[in-house]
């Protein structure tokens, strides 16, 4: 018999002792005692023993029982009012707030003490130029949304900043590439160049600095143009909010953008370029180097001749000038 | 007259309510009326007079304090008992393991005269009076001892169905869990006290 089968039948016997078996369990298990003796000698233990237990003795309760329940309660009373009057409660509870002040004050002198040592510890994040962060900035100022396919550098907030893409396609990208290192070595703007991004046969770099040092760079630039097959300039124009393209650029006309002191200005110039060079186009031909201005498309009031120069020397205005160089 | 009407049964619901309204009468006649069947439901499960006393206090004592949050759910003697029995039981559990004498110590003239006395009691086929042997006092002691080492749970159940003589469904109530597992605790521990009886009488 399994322990399981034994252990149920042990409940049906205890059951049948206490005559809380149903009718029909009663009679099974009556008939499986008629046929196994075993069964039913353990249920005549069984009985006996229930019997023999129910009729222990009964011990009577020790006398003055209630008497002292009442005492106890008189006891318990008489302590809570005790504790109620002589203020140990609002003892309690003023022990109590004086250790969660103290937890706090160490928790917050601890949190202050680990903050001074990581300050001391932890190396100082240096702000360099040549830092950028695609994306980042000017992303709430409605002025300067970021340019398309240009990465926008950081820069003080309160600055403008002048961003500008020039893709030049040349059948000598190395040679025109290596200048342009050069150049950038030369003027010691290395410190504001990201390393240069090669894809297939394109290779860009992002400069940003002042004003003077990117006319300084495109001035250099100037002898190396008639190696360029193709030249265009992208600016961001906020006021539009869209790009001005000017296809097809010459030197002369880069520089002109560049030299013009005032944000807006250089602007104008671009604007009146791309109108320009869309009606004019040179085709396949070579840029020219010395590529003269049309009068008419430069407004004589915006160039920078009136500009003083020490106001963009003082102005600190910065720009940001991306250069793609394609091999062709 | 008066003596008539002090011995009127009154319902427990009433005296339950009247203590609930702060009647101390109240609250007497109650104790009263259970002191004795939970001291000896507590001195079985315990096996000491001294602590059965104090826990039977202890007891009656809750009831007086806890007595506003009965809500008249069930019967208030199951409620009661479910306070007395939880109080030996954890009183068992902090004392670890109920201090007991031996019952394969008991020696004697006294204690063989009880061995026997029980021994021709089960061995008899006639029907005895289980009454005359269970007064023995001996045999008393026996049987205490032997409850004494079943396990805390199975001791409350037997306790509260044999000598107490509650059915399944108020132990259920008062040791607050299933009908199955009463029929079970029960169960076990009569195996359980049958095997113990059966070594005592063997020895």
């Amino acid at each position: 018999m399994s322990d399981e089968s034994k252990q149920n039948i042990d409940e049906l016997l205890s059951g049948y002792v206490d005559g809380e078996l149903s009718k029909r369990k009663y009679n099974e298990l009556k008939r499986l005692m008629e046929h196994e003796p075993e069964l039913a000698e353990k249920f005549s233990l069984l009985k006996k023993q229930r019997q023999l237990l129910n009729a222990m003795p009964v011990e009577t309760v020790p006398e003055g029982l209630f008497d002292a329940v009442i005492a106890s309660q008189e006891r318990k009373f008489i302590l809570d009012e005790y504790s109620a009057s002589s203020g140990e409660s609002e003892g309690i509870k003023h022990l109590m707030f004086r250790r969660a002040l103290t937890a706090a004050v160490i928790f917050v002198l601890f949190g202050g003490l680990i903050g001074l040592i990581v300050h001391i510890v932890a190396p100082v994040q240096q702000t360099e130029p040549q830092n950028y962060a695609a994306g980042t900035v000017d992303e709430e100022d409605p002025l300067f949304p970021p340019l398309k396919n240009i990465d926008v550098p950081v820069v003080a907030a309160d600055t403008p900043v002048f961003r500008a893409s020039l893709d030049l396609r040349t059948e000598q990208a190395i040679a025109m590439n290596g200048y342009i290192m050069k150049s950038i070595f030369t003027h010691r703007l290395n410190g504001f160049t990201d390393p240069p991004v090669n894809e297939g046969t394109s290779s860009t770099i992002r400069i940003t600095c002042g004003i003077d040092s990117i006319v300084e760079l495109l001035a250099d630039l100037q002898g190396e143009w008639d190696k360029c097959r193709e030249a265009n300039l992208s600016v961001y124009d906020h006021a539009l909010a869209k790009e001005i393209v000017i296809e097809k650029i010459s030197s002369t006309q880069l520089m002109r953008v560049f030299k013009e002191d005032k944000f807006y200005s250089r602007m104008q110039i671009a604007r009146d370029y791309a109108d320009f060079n869309k009606l004019n186009p040179y085709g396949s031909s070579r840029l020219a180097v010395n590529d003269t201005i049309p009068v008419a498309a430069v407004k004589p009031e915006l160039t920078g001749s009136k500009i003083d120069r020490k106001d963009r020397l003082e102005g600190g205005e910065k720009i940001s000038l991306v250069i793609t160089v394609t091999g062709l | 007259m008066e003596k008539q009407l002090e011995n009127i049964v009154i319902d427990d619901a009433v005296l339950v309510r009247q203590c609930q309204d702060g009647d101390s009468a109240a609250m007497q006649r109650l104790i009263v009326k259970y002191q004795d069947r939970i001291y000896n439901v507590i001195l079985k499960i315990c096996s000491n007079k001294d602590d059965a006393a104090e826990l039977t206090q202890e007891t009656f004592v809750k009831f007086i304090e806890k007595i506003n949050t009965f809500k008249m759910q069930s019967a208030f003697y199951t409620w009661l008992f479910r306070i007395a029995v939880n109080l030996s039981l954890n009183f068992c559990r902090r004392r670890f393991k109920i201090k007991m004498h031996s019952i394969y110590t008991s020696s004697g003239p006294e204690g063989e005269n009880a061995r026997e006395q029980l021994r021709s009691f089960f061995a008899d086929k006639r029907e005895v009076d289980p009454l005359v042997a269970a007064q023995n006092r001996e045999v008393g002691r026996i049987l205490v001892d032997a409850l004494g080492r079943l396990e805390d749970k199975q001791r409350a159940a037997v306790v509260l169905r044999d000598i107490e003589g509650m059915a399944y469904a108020e132990i259920a109530e008062s040791l607050d869990v299933g009908i199955g597992t009463v029929k079970s605790r029960i169960s076990r521990g009569r195996e359980n006290l049958r095997e113990i009886l059966k070594t005592v009488l063997k020895s």
